[in-house]
């Protein structure tokens, strides 16, 4: 969407061919003795340090879930053990090319990246900071335990601190370094570079592109890397990332020309659990070929041996340069193998002995012990006694991290907060960096704010509504809150489709390009997942960013995303991340099954996400600051039939053109009644309203409406005050009634106001059909007519009213018994 | 129509009841009162009345049948009335059906019904119940109606609502009491003529002036609740001895309460509050005093008023115990009188009369909320005392009522 690019006929129709470079293969052959030179003997014995770390950790792990076991101390573990025994060299090459500034996220078989970028990282880091760093960590849990009776440099001290604290991680102890909530498939050491591992497969790829992005736009030294197994080659969200990663506006249309530094790596072990991706469950036949299909530069892809630690080494340096250069995304292919199966329940029923045993002659570890003595940099005298430090280290940590005494577990009956406070971070951060914001002119240039200028800031007056178009929309507030905050917080971003130029789908963005900067407001290609995993790897990095989905139907193409990242990390690095996203997703109208769902319902089911939908300009443009000014991820939902509403309810004032918050989970009274309380999320709140009138009016009843605004957080505090002095409530939404969050608010309300209530609570959602046709939308959606039909049914019966619908015990009975 | 007589719960744990016997036959005219039929439980029997009038138009059980509670039991109504088909289904009926696989478990109503008449449907399983929503169940409760289905529903699905109750409430209210025609002179004995001196000097001496005020009593029953429940020395004291120790306590506070008019030009206020006890006994009205009541513990006022109570009904009361009160208390609350119009003892200034404690309505934002009240009626000679200052007095009284605790 820019008018600066001519697709051309011409050029389009005429006949030519696309060619390709040819994707290396294992081209890299040097062993020690060719690259000799190159290293010091402390390296090429750090190198070895590194791999036997792994092992022995692994080994552990193995023998602790298979044995019960470790060095003939019991104990008993029964987490997760995926583990990368005999990938130790592809890790360790990865980990020698990079330093502190460039970070690593990883997959569920991830100790063997933690351990090799971590104990690399802190070779690298002077002995003042590393101090430091332990300090903090925890407030000194970790070092507190290590550093007693211990004699010995800094480095070895951190060496035996993070041992133990990744250890005490994953046994789940407090002294882990997420106090135990990350635990093995999510382990990370952020002062490290060790970003966090996932254990949803190739879940890292659209995380650690949008850590690209926050180093290229926030100006950061250093790379990123999506580690990832083969079998994430085939994931849509892996694709959605790379194609994210490789857009042509980074290297064409932004200020500061170049792509994004990620390197997705691909530790390539041939299994995608147990389907081998190459004869069996893919057709690429070489993983690196996929790179061809992304760009014209291939991503830079090629395949290397993962067995020759030079080869990883070398292929990871040369794609660091690259993308340092502005020339990424790039691709690696790193031919690996496990000795052990993809879990420790694995019986390996899908491979031979014969093929295990064919790897394990060639492993990585021993022939690269050969080399060290062939080149005579080590003994195999000193080999042995580097074995039985790395195992002492090992035995150590391990005995530290499964003492009850020194390494417990939270104690949740003591500190009953001790999960839930992690859930939200619930801080006020009005911006998340404080250098001057870049924006293209001044705030009173964007011709949209003047145009606002000119409009009523109330959509009512003296008794009479205004035409939409004189007033503050619903579109405006929502422009006003973001073009304000795009001036007050450096860090702020916003990405989708059709944002720039185009003003999103409905124009609530219209102009804000002529403000903004391509790099902090651009379109994204229609890759959900991409667009949210991004968003949830920038706010990693400290950036704050406003993604959208145009229609909240598509969240499901980005349901890992939302559900298992964005929700999640704040609780599982116990509060060392922050999510400071907002996600604004439009609630489809008039068209049809797949492009008019209300799923604010489905958010609310997942904790650690706050749901939010406002139908007012006022309550629109006060949620979207509130949402803005948190560190929370916050689900913003819009309904496209209410974009051009102007305020109706917040007097005189309107929307006020300064700034101002409302907070999160406060509902709204929006009209105060005495007989009957209805409370509703989204847009039933104005047909609750025309309700209402009828009711008064047909009826004597009198109504009080409460608009819930939010629905996570929600505070019942309004809502059960009115239910005491009505003792009857119907509570609607527009999503469909089985699940609908409705039952949960009616479940709640009928346990905390039992004895108030004069009758049953009525919900009222829409059909558990498919939404159809625009003009049979009102046979689905609750309409007006539906809550006095309901109240006549299930409450009391209206004098002389006749209901159009159906609301009994039997035909809900009916319902359940067809499952609609 | 018709009226149906339900089984009622005897206890909370009860689901059932043993009809053990009836007392009538289809076909008999029955009022309200007589005697329908015999519940037996492990522990007793109960007759039950008919709260209806008419002819027994339905049995739906034998004798010695189980009946689940809250459920019909028979029709009472006008020949020719429509009997509701009831399904009822007792543990005999379902022994005697075991086997037969069309039981009688109803289901609920077919949907063909439709939606013109489901404002007034019912559905089967609580055909002929009423439901009653926990609102109106609870005010029911706090009014003492034990058996709502007595109570006319107006709300759907045949449920009775808060508004319901209500009118039940008033409508029951409106009973009538009976004049009787009989009259007989007595002769007034030495105490009655004493007191009636006292009382028309007393009226004729002083402008009296009597106002009465509210309090919520829950806090003066929790108390006296906690000293029951603790069986220790407090054990026996009343809610009335809480007031006299409430109402010394708050007097120290009023001086010009706890004085006495000794003429048109003078008045004495006393430091001391005596509080004087009127006592009603087989001889007529006492009133003996509490010395220093405001500085006496709660427990020897009632220690104190025990005692001397004994002695004025015993009639060994020594007349120096009936003299120097510069207060008056009169508690009639155990007969259940409400409020009423104490007559000052002269020379003193004021006197309280105790109403009985009793359940009370109010609307608030909450809803409607009913709660135990107490009046106290305050009299007041105006010679001394205005409006005002009797009001604070009075309002003081019934805040340090309502937060005793607090007091003690």
């Amino acid at each position: 969407m820019a008018k600066q690019i001519f697709i051309d006929p011409n050029e389009r129709r005429k006949p030519s061919q696309v060619t390709f470079e040819n994707i290396p293969v294992n081209q890299y052959q040097k062993r020690m003795k060719d690259v000799r030179g190159e290293f010091t003997d402390e390296q090429l014995k750090n190198i070895l340090y590194d791999m036997l770390s792994i092992r022995e950790f692994e080994t552990m792990m193995q023998d602790l879930r298979l044995s019960g076991k470790y060095s003939d101390i019991a104990y008993n573990y029964s987490g997760p053990a995926h583990l990368c025994i005999g990938q130790e060299s592809a890790a360790v090459g990865q980990a020698f090319a990079l330093d502190e500034n460039d970070f690593i996220f990883g997959t569920h078989r991830g100790h063997g990246e933690l351990i090799a970028k971590g104990l690399n990282t802190l070779r690298k880091i002077d002995d003042d900071a590393l101090m430091e760093i332990m300090k903090t960590s925890g407030d000194g849990a970790q070092l507190k335990v290590v550093e007693k009776d211990f004699q010995g440099t800094t480095k070895e001290l951190a060496t035996r601190f993070y041992i133990y604290g990744i250890m005490a991680e994953i046994f789940g102890r407090e002294n882990g370094f997420a106090k135990g909530l990350g635990n093995s498939m999510h382990a990370f050491f952020i002062p490290f570079g060790v970003y966090p591992n996932n254990a949803i497969v190739g879940g890292s790829a659209p995380i650690a592109t949008g850590a690209a992005l926050h180093k290229k736009v926030a100006h950061e030294k250093g790379i990123t890397i999506a580690n990832a197994g083969d079998g994430a080659a085939a994931r849509g969200p892996v694709y959605e990332a790379m194609c994210f990663a490789a857009m042509d506006q980074y290297k064409k249309l932004w200020d500061e020309k170049g792509g994004l530094p990620i390197l997705y790596n691909f530790n390539n072990n041939g299994y995608g659990m147990g389907g081998q991706t190459c004869g069996e469950t893919m057709g690429y036949d070489v993983l690196a070929r996929i790179g061809a299909g992304i760009n014209p530069e291939q991503l830079h892809a090629e395949r290397v041996d993962g067995f020759n630690v030079f080869a990883v080494i070398d292929a990871v340096t040369r794609k660091k340069k690259l993308l340092l250069e502005g020339k990424g995304p790039a691709l690696l292919d790193v031919i690996t193998y496990r000795f052990c199966g993809h879990s420790t329940s694995d019986a390996n029923p899908n491979r031979t002995k014969e093929e295990i045993q064919a790897w394990e002659e060639q492993d990585a570890i021993a022939d690269y012990e050969k080399q060290l003595v062939e080149n005579g940099v080590m003994t195999e005298a000193e080999i042995q006694e580097m074995k039985a430090k790395v195992h002492q280290i090992n035995l150590d940590s391990f005995k530290l991290a499964t003492d009850d005494e020194i390494s417990p577990r939270m104690n949740i009956r003591e500190k009953q907060d001790s999960i839930e406070k992690y859930i939200f971070s619930n801080t006020h951060t009005l911006k998340m960096t404080e250098e001057e914001p870049k924006m293209l002119a001044p705030k009173e240039e964007n011709p949209r704010w003047q145009q606002i200028q000119k409009k009523s800031r109330t959509g009512i007056k003296g008794g009479k509504e205004l035409p939409s178009a004189a007033v503050v929309q619903i579109r405006d507030a929502i422009f006003e809150a973001i073009l304000d905050k795009f001036y007050e917080d450096p860090s702020l971003i916003s990405f989708g489709e059709d944002l720039r130029d185009w003003g999103s789908a409905y124009g609530a963005y219209k102009s804000l390009e002529k403000s903004v900067p391509y790099e902090r407001l651009f379109n994204s290609p229609i890759s959900e997942s991409a667009i949210i995993g991004a968003a949830v790897g920038y706010a990693m990095l400290g950036g704050r960013s406003v993604p959208e989905l145009m229609y909240c139907d598509f969240m499901v193409c980005a349901g890992d995303e939302i559900f298992n990242q964005l929700a999640k990390w704040q609780a599982m690095t116990a509060g060392q991340l922050k999510m400071p996203v907002t996600v604004r997703m439009g609630v489809g109208s008039k068209y049809g099954a797949q492009h008019s769902q209300e799923w604010s319902s489905i958010c609310a089911h997942v904790p650690g996400l706050k749901v939010v939908y406002p139908v007012t300009p006022y309550d629109a443009k006060g949620l979207l600051n509130s949402a803005m000014a948190g560190t929370d991820p916050v689900i913003y939902l819009e309904s496209q039939s209410l974009y051009g509403q102007g305020e109706l309810f917040h007097g005189e004032e309107g929307v006020p053109a300064k700034y101002y918050e409302i907070p999160i989970g406060e509902p709204d009274v929006k009209r105060t009644g005495s007989d009957l309380t209805i409370l509703t999320i989204g847009v039933t709140l104005y047909r609750a309203l025309k309700a209402a009138e009828r009711f008064e009016k047909e009826f004597g009843i009198s109504v009080e409406v409460i608009d819930a605004r939010s629905i996570v957080p929600f505070n019942y505090e309004k809502v059960i005050e009115s239910v005491k002095k009505t003792g009857k409530i119907m509570i609607a939404s527009d999503a469909c009634q089985r699940n609908s969050v409705i039952n949960d608010f009616a479940e709640n309300i009928t346990s905390m106001a039992f004895d108030y209530l004069d009758a049953p609570v009525i919900t009222l959602g829409a059909r558990n059909w498919i939404t159809p046709i625009y003009e049979l939308e009102q046979e689905f959606f609750p309409q007006a007519e539906w809550f006095l039909d309901a109240y006549h049914q299930r409450i009391k019966p209206l004098p002389g009213y006749t209901p159009t619908y159906t609301f009994n015990k039997a035909e809900d009975m009916r319902r359940g018994k067809l499952g609609v | 129509m018709a009226d149906v007589m339900i089984m009622p719960r005897l206890s909370l744990n009860e689901e059932t009841n043993l009809l053990s016997q009836w007392y009538v036959s289809e076909g008999d005219k029955v009022s309200v009162g007589d005697k329908l039929f015999c519940i037996e439980t492990d522990k007793s029997t109960l007759d039950v009345d008919s709260e209806f009038e008419g002819t027994v138009l339905k049995k739906y059980y034998e004798d010695y049948a189980v009946v689940s509670v809250l459920t019909p039991v028979c029709v009472i109504g006008q020949e020719g009335d429509e009997i509701p088909e009831l399904e009822v289904v007792s543990e005999a009926a379902q022994e005697a059906s075991e086997g037969e696989t069309d039981s009688k478990v109803p289901e609920a109503d077919s949907v063909s019904q439709g939606a013109m008449s489901a404002g007034t449907m019912t559905t089967g399983v609580e055909k002929g119940m009423k439901g009653i929503s926990p609102r109106a169940r609870k005010l029911a409760e706090q009014n003492g109606i034990v058996n709502y289905q007595a109570i006319s529903a107006s709300g759907a699905e045949n449920r009775i609502l808060e508004e319901d109750v209500i009118r039940y409430m008033r409508e029951r209210g409106a009973e009538v009491p009976q004049a009787t025609g009989e009259k007989k002179t007595i002769k007034l004995p030495k105490i009655r003529k004493v007191i009636a001196k006292n009382m028309m000097n007393s009226l004729q001496s002083s402008a009296q002036l009597t106002m009465t005020s509210i309090f919520h009593a829950g806090g003066v029953q929790a108390l006296r609740a906690k000293f029951k429940a603790e069986q220790g020395d407090m054990k026996n004291v009343t809610i009335g001895d809480l007031i006299l120790f409430a109402t010394a306590r708050t007097l120290a506070e009023f001086p010009y309460m706890n004085s006495w008019m000794v003429s048109d030009e003078e008045a004495i206020e006393f430091a001391d509050v005596n509080l004087g006890c009127a006592v009603d006994t087989e001889r007529g009205l006492m009133v003996p005093t509490i010395m220093a009541a405001n500085v006496k513990s709660l427990l020897d006022i009632s220690d104190d008023l025990k005692e001397l109570a004994g002695q004025c009904r015993k009639g060994s009361i020594s007349p120096d115990k009936l003299k120097e009160a510069t207060f008056t208390v009169s508690n009639l609350g155990a007969f259940g009188i409400r409020s009423f119009t104490p007559i000052l003892n002269p020379p003193q200034v004021g006197i309280l009369g105790v109403g009985a404690i009793d359940y009370m309505v109010k609307q608030t934002k909450e809803g409607m909320l009913c709660y135990p009240a107490c009046t106290l009626s305050l009299t007041v000679d105006h010679r001394l005392v205005d409006g005002g200052p009797a009001a604070r007095f009075l309002k003081k009284l019934c805040e340090n009522l309502e937060h005793i605790e607090e007091l003690i």
